[in-house]
């Protein structure tokens, strides 16, 4: 495709203009990844510590045995257990998939089990080479980017960096299983606070097998100093990913958690269940951002991931907040709301979503803000796309509760439509019992305009690349909440999520 | 008194009925009823678990013990109908009927308008009205006929002696090119519990146009749970308005098709409530082909501990390109113990439409009240102003100037807002 010779700056939308210029430049860059079908489909070859398929008590046993956990951890996941006994799987979503077999699932794999890597040097060749194919060069990342990146290859955590740069400043990031062994009075205080074990039958699940997963203090009045990021991946076979994250944000700190997926290719469908509690004290923020790019099944919609994740936060104390950003590319299904509850006065609660679904994907996804305290404010903007046979739903809960004087909510979703065989449906629900709030909720569902792809045609660019500029354009109100790093990646996917949906 | 016992009631009154049917028990209005009871008894009485009765809660007055017959003597006879119905002149366009077992054996255009556009099996609540369905009313409208005058149907039911379940039935037939408004209305007289179970059907043929208005504006003793049903072909048009000023338990269900090219509908309701009232609007406009258009405006003003619901649901389906469809709720809350539950829902299954919705939920504006005020308006009455103004941006939208002068006049009535209804 041909970059156009002309530059038109001078229209009322100047700013507009050049992105959409800048960005058709930009396009040799997509033709090179549109070619893969799904670039991050690879499988690493790593031998596999697997327990045989099936859930039962000593599976769970087993699971804590191996994680050497003290007593009252393997009692809280048993108790949980007892709880998914007695749950039925919910049906209710706008998504419809074969039965799950939760007996036919691996609740157990790690990669072969050494002594703590002291340097990268001692750390699996295969593990590098896979970081290196999904482009997390460590070494890289270290020195230039600032980011510590905590990897969950599978199960088990490998590698943790600039954890004692962090420690310096008090900040516990480390694996979840690492918490639980040395700072147990912390995790007992706090699991299962925000989302408890008899939530849902996907938290109860997650609470009784949940593998591994991260772990974050910020002490009081601290500004963590770079942006948390956590790798996961998805890697062996039929191995469901149980990640378990706390995020703890004491007063008057701040802290930025990334978290982006990829996972390789599969034919069998590969249940995720995760479960994230973040908690806000007076004054602290929490900014929680997401890229899911997970194996969305092929065109006619074999595999492919089923992403079924509980995340929730409490703005705790007054003046706190917590704000979720998802770009959802990826998964076969998707069905998540990352919720906030305002509990403290003064508090906010924020969520930015775009959700792209095409070929067979389906997802349902939204928000809940639930406010408590006073005076407290909310705010929803999801972007929905889809293309192909998908469906894209919005479910989203706005609940003023009687004590939340001068409550503050605005909600805007949009839908794009992208083909007429997919579907957009947006179900919000307001509850209100508060006289004095003011809560708006929008939403609109229309397709690409003709003349929009006609004007961009006109001008040499061609349609593919003309959807893509307008998701994008379209998603920037999103995207522009993302961390530097992953604005970029997103922008990438968004118009390789929906390769091959137009002409 | 539980479920059970209701649905015994209910199963009682079905037996009773059947028994009186003479030479019709094997007539087509009774095989009606018979899949209307097995539905009914099929789906159960909603608990607030069902999505579509997260709201509101049937189960206090499911529990009431119901007779059949209500008093010594019928608030109306069937006496007083006949003079009603002839004293409609017949040749103005408009047949009214009862509509009996006889009616729909002998006439195919009503045995297939009956049930079709309410199916028994899309509410429990219109299972429980079919298979109770007796002596309703079949108005129809003759081609190209415009009338001029509204038909009002008041449906009034006798508490006066014993809690009363009645199942009114009413068809509305319009042909091609006809105009008609219909108000339809719900009362309850004495002081026992009335549960109101109401199913109005609604065909609006070719290029014709039907103004429906629903007014319900009664004391605590009406439980209404009324399900409306219109299909609209094509170039054809309905336009319904809802106007609920009080009840202690109403339930409004408005579903209309729009199952023909260009066929467009019109949806207002106002909701003016306070006290313990409870009004439920779900409505439902379902796209089913091309170049369809639909525009919903509905507004509520809480006060009291009263309650409001609105469920708004837009359907487009796959082959229904060039739908246009839009959708507002706004909602103002006056006291700390009134609440409101808006679901404004979009299924989208084609992709060359324009649809949106949008609902608010907020109080009266502190500078439009500081205005008045500064005008010389005191607080009270710059408060009943802006309110009766919100709502009437609503009651505007009624063509007949005599319904809309009565709408306006009960709601400025509700809102104390008499001297400045305009």
């Amino acid at each position: 495709m041909q970059a156009p010779s002309l530059l038109i700056v001078d229209l009322e939308s100047g700013l507009k203009w050049s992105y959409i210029c800048a960005m058709a430049q930009d396009s040799a860059i997509l033709d090179e990844v549109v070619q893969n079908e799904y670039k991050y489909g690879f499988v690493t070859d790593i031998e596999q510590d697997l327990l045989p398929k099936g859930l039962s008590e000593d599976v769970i046993r087993f699971i804590s045995a191996k994680k050497e956990e003290p007593e009252w951890m393997l009692a809280w996941r048993l108790k949980a257990y007892a709880q998914w006994l007695k749950m039925k799987e919910p049906m209710w979503s706008n998504v419809t998939h074969p039965r799950i077999d939760f007996q036919d699932i691996i609740y157990w794999a790690s990669p072969r089990k050494k002594e703590g890597p002291a340097s990268l040097d001692e750390v699996d060749p295969e593990l590098l080479a896979t970081f290196a194919k999904l482009g997390i060069p460590i070494e890289e990342q270290k020195m230039l980017t600032g980011v510590a990146v905590d990897i969950v290859l599978d199960s088990v955590s490998v590698k943790t960096t600039f954890q004692d740069k962090l420690a310096e400043l008090g900040i516990i990031f480390c694996p979840i299983s690492e918490a639980i062994r040395e700072h147990p009075e912390l995790v007992k205080q706090y699991i299962g606070s925000v989302v408890p074990t008899n939530d849902n039958y996907y938290s109860a699940l997650n609470s009784a097998v949940f593998s591994d997963g991260s772990f974050v203090f910020i002490p009081k009045g601290v500004r963590c100093p770079i942006e948390l990021s956590t790798y996961f991946r998805i890697n062996a076979r039929n191995t469901g990913q149980f990640e378990r994250t706390l995020i703890i944000a004491e007063e008057g700190s701040y802290v930025s958690y990334l978290e982006g997926c990829t996972a390789p290719q599969r034919d069998e469908n590969q249940l995720h269940a995760a479960v994230v509690e973040l908690v806000a004290h007076t004054d602290a923020e929490i900014k929680y951002s997401t890229v899911q790019n997970w194996y969305p099944g092929d065109k006619d919609g074999k595999g492919g991931i089923y992403n079924f994740v509980t995340k929730r936060g409490v703005c705790e104390g007054p003046r706190s907040k917590i704000s979720w950003t998802q770009v959802e590319t990826g998964s076969a299904i998707t069905w998540k709301y990352p919720s906030v509850i305002l509990k403290g006065d003064h508090s906010i609660g924020e969520f930015y979503s775009v959700a792209v679904t095409n070929h067979m994907q389906q997802a349902d996804t939204g928000t809940k803000m639930i406010h408590i305290g006073k005076n407290t404010r909310s705010r929803i903007v999801s972007k929905g796309i889809s293309a192909g046979t998908s469906q894209n739903s919005y479910r989203g809960l706005v609940k003023v509760l009687k004590t939340s004087t001068g409550a503050r909510n605005y909600s805007q979703c949009d839908s794009l439509l992208i083909g007429d065989a997919c579907g957009a449906h947006t179900f919000p629900y307001l509850e209100v019992a508060n006289k004095t709030a003011t809560v708006e909720h929008e939403a609109t569902t229309s397709k690409i305009g003709e003349d929009i792809l006609f004007y961009c045609n006109q001008r040499g660019i061609d349609t593919e690349a003309a959807v893509a500029l307008i998701v994008n354009g379209y998603a920037r109100e999103v995207l522009n909440q993302l961390p530097m790093e992953f604005a970029v990646e997103a922008q990438k996917l968004l118009a390789i999520s929906l390769e091959g949906s137009v002409g | 008194m539980s479920i059970d016992a209701f649905n015994d009631n209910v199963r009682d009154a079905f037996i009773a009925l059947t028994s009186q049917l003479n030479g019709h028990a094997a007539g087509p209005f009774q095989t009606k009823r018979r899949s209307g009871f097995d539905s009914f008894v099929a789906q159960g009485i909603p608990t607030t678990r069902h999505e579509e009765w997260k709201y509101s809660n049937v189960l206090p007055f499911i529990g009431l013990q119901f007779s059949e017959r209500t008093s010594e003597h019928d608030l109306i006879t069937r006496e007083d109908v006949s003079q009603v119905l002839d004293g409609l002149t017949k040749d103005s366009g408009v047949t009214v009927q009862v509509l009996t077992d006889e009616l729909v054996a002998r006439d195919e255009v009503v045995r297939n308008a009956l049930g079709q556009t309410a199916p028994v099996d899309v509410h429990p609540f219109v299972a429980l009205n079919t298979s109770l369905a007796n002596n309703g009313l079949v108005i129809r409208v003759a081609r190209g006929a415009q009338i001029q005058r509204p038909i009002h149907i008041a449906v009034v039911s006798d508490a006066r002696s014993a809690d009363v379940l009645a199942t009114p039935r009413i068809l509305v037939l319009a042909d091609e090119g006809s105009i008609i408004d219909v108000v339809e209305s719900h009362h309850a007289v004495g002081d026992k519990i009335s549960l109101d179970v109401g199913v109005t059907e609604i065909s609006v043929a070719e290029n014709a146009h039907v103004r429906y208005h629903k007014i319900i504006d009664d004391t605590v003793v009406l439980r209404h749970i009324g399900y409306t049903a219109a299909r609209v072909y094509r170039n054809g048009r309905f336009t319904s308005h809802s106007v609920s000023i009080g009840g202690a338990f109403v339930r409004n269900d408005l579903v209309v098709k729009l199952a023909d090219i260009a066929s467009e509908t019109y949806l207002y309701g106002v909701s003016v409530l306070n006290e313990k009232d409870h009004v439920d609007n779900h409505t439902v406009v379902d796209h089913a082909v091309p170049h369809c258009h639909s525009e919903e405006l509905y507004k509520g003003i809480y006060d009291g501990a009263s309650s409001g619901v609105f469920n708004g649901k837009i359907f487009v389906r796959p082959q229904a390109q060039k739908t246009t469809a839009y959708q507002s709720n706004h909602s103002i809350l006056l006291s700390d113990k009134a609440q409101i539950n808006a679901k404004p829902q979009l299924e989208i299954w084609a992709d060359d439409v324009k649809c949106s919705h949008g609902a608010t939920s907020g109080q009266l504006n502190d500078e439009a009240i500081f205005y008045l005020r500064s005008r010389g308006i005191d607080a009270d009455r710059a408060r009943a102003l802006l309110t009766y103004a919100f709502i009437a941006e609503v009651l505007e939208h009624i063509d007949h100037e005599g319904l809309r002068l009565y709408c306006e006049g009960r709601v400025a009535k509700k809102l104390d807002a008499e001297p400045f209804a305009l």
